[in-house]
């Protein structure tokens, strides 16, 4: 039987090895998708932390602005203050104090003072209080404030009498004639007799709802402005130590720029770019008394030392010699020159590992702050420590061969006598770091001299001048808790008391944890500290000196991080150039008074005296007496009535 | 499997870095239909001609091993299957087919034949295609 067809031949493929292969390209492609996410979670984290280290850098700019502003704010406070208690300084404030029962501020009282002092007849005392009463009178019925204080400085200056007629005040004119002066005494007579009148209508009348509120407020104003005053005064001492401290702040972005062009160099470069910024070096040398300025070995053609500082170098060799042997003159000059440059370099690549800006990246083998603090801590003990070692080593040595090559000496310190006058001009005492130096340690010394002295409530209140920021915070907050503690009490939903309380509160919590321009600080106790004196606490001054190292290392870092694009580890968590936690560890407190909030960041204590709102508990009894004093002073009469 | 595209597409964002990968995109056709068409096509051409050009004869050299091979040759097929069949009738005896396997060289050996591979390669040049 036939079939349907004869198969000749069978053609079939076998796909199992390309699909195999394709298995194998897919999972390549997931492999590489993974590093390529993994790249890109690793560049954010940099850009992470570099974020981070930007804003804590414009945060203590932040808060320098902000400490500029309220001081230049507390300085024209106190001149302004001090102009007018200079007018008026044989007014007796106190009395037209008395007579305006509290309800005007000190510098309202000083303004009326000075007016008082250009009327047309000289006022004495009983004549000013008696204006001062007969404007709380004329205010009483009801007059615009503004109103009474214009038409009573017409009246008394330009004799003017049309303003107290729309007062409800009349003074008769008949038959006097301003163009004769004895008319002019007669009419101001007339004035001072109304206005007496007035005056006497509220003497010993107690104060109203309405005053009784405007009172609280004025004493709480006063008060602020007294503060302002203060701070102010300290504010104008303070102005030649501003110019200096911002001279050495000013140098600070010059040398993250100057480290930050020579990252991704090599260590190498930045070294070299450390060591020749002088601001730097200076900065090293007055807080460790290491002079890193030196490095005869490591320097390319273009930044070769020349001559007379390879000099000044041997020469401060041979003087710390000359110290160990006891002779005047028992150094070689220029040996162990290479060793020391050694070591010098290897403690600044330690450094630059610490700053995080080597090519070995921010973590550089040294994890966290604490560690980072300890290894550079640890680098600067071992610099001087090999150096006093080999000092005495070949202070022993010369001991011992009777080496003494005086000549050479001789001729190295005629040399350096002959440029005698460059070592002049570049070791005179009046070089700017030192003057910066100088003015720190006084304003240390004076402000505890001062603390001393005074222990005015205030700095008891918020601690020492160093945190003017806290002022201005403290100032804002306490700003702050009048108009909430008002807007409280008048809608009845708190008792303003309670709301003053709750204020005081939260802003002195916050500004235990904001009072912080550390960084500045720390660079200012570091350089404190390295002069003898008054200051003097040697064992502070690593502390001080590795936290600005650190400052300047959060913006080097963030430009390593920003070149880098990722492995920014924790030039965050351990920069802290303008944290709190900046330098708090193994560094001695700072040289002056304790107990400042300030350096104990978290511990905040809260004053709050009296409590002059508190006295209405029924918060319905509460909502109608606010309305009823708005109504009062809104002139509405019709729901007004005195208390 | 029959069509497969490789490649991926995705986007790595948060508040510093935007990031998109768009890999090179690769299909893959392993349709078994198209992979076995050409080449069984050629393959069946191929034993046509190798039918058409047979001048084998029998043994004693009188008569022509092969009759009536325009016939056979025109009934060469190729399936889908990848089967090259012949028509019904004519190859009963398997020894007939032995016969004209050793005649043949493309029944014998198909892969060996230039247009076979050609249809092959043609084929293979199909399964990958790149982009998107």
């Amino acid at each position: 039987m036939a079939t349907d067809r004869i198969v000749l031949t069978k053609y079939v493929t076998d796909t199992g090895g390309h699909i195999a292969g394709v298995k194998k390209i897919i999972d390549e492609t997931e492999a590489l998708g993974k590093k390529t996410k993994d790249a890109a979670k690793a560049t954010s984290e940099g850009w992470g932390s570099v974020d981070s280290a930007i804003e804590r850098t414009k945060r203590v700019f932040g808060d320098l602005r902000s400490v500029i502003g309220f001081a230049s704010d507390s300085m024209k406070h106190f001149i302004d203050h001090s102009r007018m208690t200079a007018a008026t300084s044989s007014v007796n404030i106190e009395g037209l104090r008395k007579a305006s029962a509290g309800l005007k501020t000190e510098m309202q009282l000083l303004t009326d003072a000075a007016m008082f002092q250009r009327a047309a007849f000289k006022l004495n005392q009983k004549d000013m209080e008696s204006v001062e009463g007969a404007m709380r009178g004329l205010e009483r019925k009801g007059n615009d404030t503004m109103k009474v204080q214009a038409a009573l400085t017409q009246a008394l200056t330009k004799l003017s009498t049309e303003g107290l007629q729309e007062l409800g005040i009349h003074v008769g004119k008949a038959g006097l004639s301003m163009d004769d002066a004895a008319d002019r005494g007669e009419l101001f007579k007339r004035v001072m007799s109304e206005l007496r009148k007035e005056s006497e209508g509220v003497t010993g009348a107690q104060l109203s709802v309405a005053e009784k509120a405007a009172a609280s407020g004025v004493a709480f104003q006063d008060a602020m402005e007294k503060m302002k005053t203060a701070i102010g005064q300290i504010v104008v001492a303070l102005a030649p130590l501003v110019e200096k401290v911002a001279w050495f702040i000013s140098n600070i972005p010059g040398l993250m720029k100057s480290i930050g062009k020579t990252v991704g160099e090599g260590t190498g470069r930045t070294v070299r770019a450390l060591q020749s910024n002088s601001f730097f070096t200076d900065l090293v040398k007055a807080g460790t008394g290491v002079d890193i300025s030196h490095d005869g070995y490591n320097v390319d053609e273009g930044g070769k030392l020349s001559e007379m500082e390879v000099w000044k170098s041997w020469y401060a060799r041979a003087q710390r010699i000359q110290a160990q042997t006891g002779t005047a003159a028992g150094a070689k000059l220029g040996l162990g020159f290479a060793e020391e440059a050694d070591v010098t370099s290897q403690v600044l690549t330690e450094l630059i590992k610490i700053l995080g800006v080597g090519p070995d990246g921010p973590r550089a083998g040294h994890k966290g702050k604490g560690e980072r603090d300890k290894a550079l801590a640890d680098a600067l003990a071992k610099l001087k420590k090999d150096k006093e070692e080999r000092d005495k080593a070949e202070a022993s040595w010369r001991a011992a061969s009777g080496d003494n090559p005086v000549d050479d000496f001789v001729v190295a310190l005629k040399k350096l006598t002959d440029e005698s006058a460059r070592w002049d001009d570049e070791e005179a005492p009046t070089n700017k770091l030192e003057a910066a130096i100088l003015a720190l340690k006084k304003l240390f010394t004076e402000t505890e001299k001062k603390q001393e002295k005074r222990k005015s409530k205030l700095t008891e209140m918020f601690g020492p001048i160093e945190e003017i920021n806290g002022y201005k915070i403290a100032f804002d907050a306490l700003s702050g808790s009048v108009s909430a503690a008002m807007d409280a009490w008048i809608t009845g939903s708190m008792s303003a008391g309670a709301a003053i309380k709750k204020f005081f509160a939260d802003a002195l919590k916050g500004l235990a944890v904001q009072m912080a321009v550390e960084s500045l600080k720390h660079i200012a106790y570091a350089v404190a500290s390295a002069v003898p004196g008054v200051t003097f606490n040697p064992a502070a001054v690593a502390g001080h000196v590795k936290t600005a190292a650190l400052f300047a290392g959060v913006a080097a870092a963030a430009v390593a991080g920003a070149k880098a694009m990722h492995g920014g580890g924790d030039v965050g968590g351990g920069g802290g150039g303008g944290g709190a936690s900046a330098g708090a560890s193994g560094a001695a407190p700072p040289p002056r008074g304790s107990g400042a909030p300030a350096a104990a960041p978290g511990k905040h204590v809260v004053y709050v005296i009296g409590d002059p709102f508190d006295t209405e508990v029924n918060p319905r009894r509460r909502q109608q007496n606010a309305k009823r004093v708005l109504q009062q002073v809104s002139g509405d009469s019709a729901g007004g009535q005195e208390a | 499997m029959a069509k497969l595209t490789i490649g991926n597409s995705y986007q790595v964002r948060d508040k510093y870095t935007s990031v998109t990968v768009t890999d090179d995109q690769l299909t893959v056709d392993l349709d078994p239909v198209k992979l076995i068409a050409k080449p069984a096509v050629a393959i069946a051409a191929a034993i046509k001609r190798g039918i058409l050009s047979n001048s084998a004869t029998t043994a004693d050299g009188k008569r022509r091993l092969f009759v009536r091979t325009g016939t056979l040759a025109a009934g060469i097929t190729a399936l889908p299957s990848g089967e090259i069949v012949a028509p019904p009738g004519y190859l009963q005896d398997p020894a007939l087919v032995d016969r004209l396997r050793a005649v043949v060289p493309a029944l014998a050996n198909p892969l060996d034949d230039p247009q076979v591979k050609a249809a092959i390669d043609a084929t293979a040049d199909t399964i990958h295609r790149k982009g998107r």
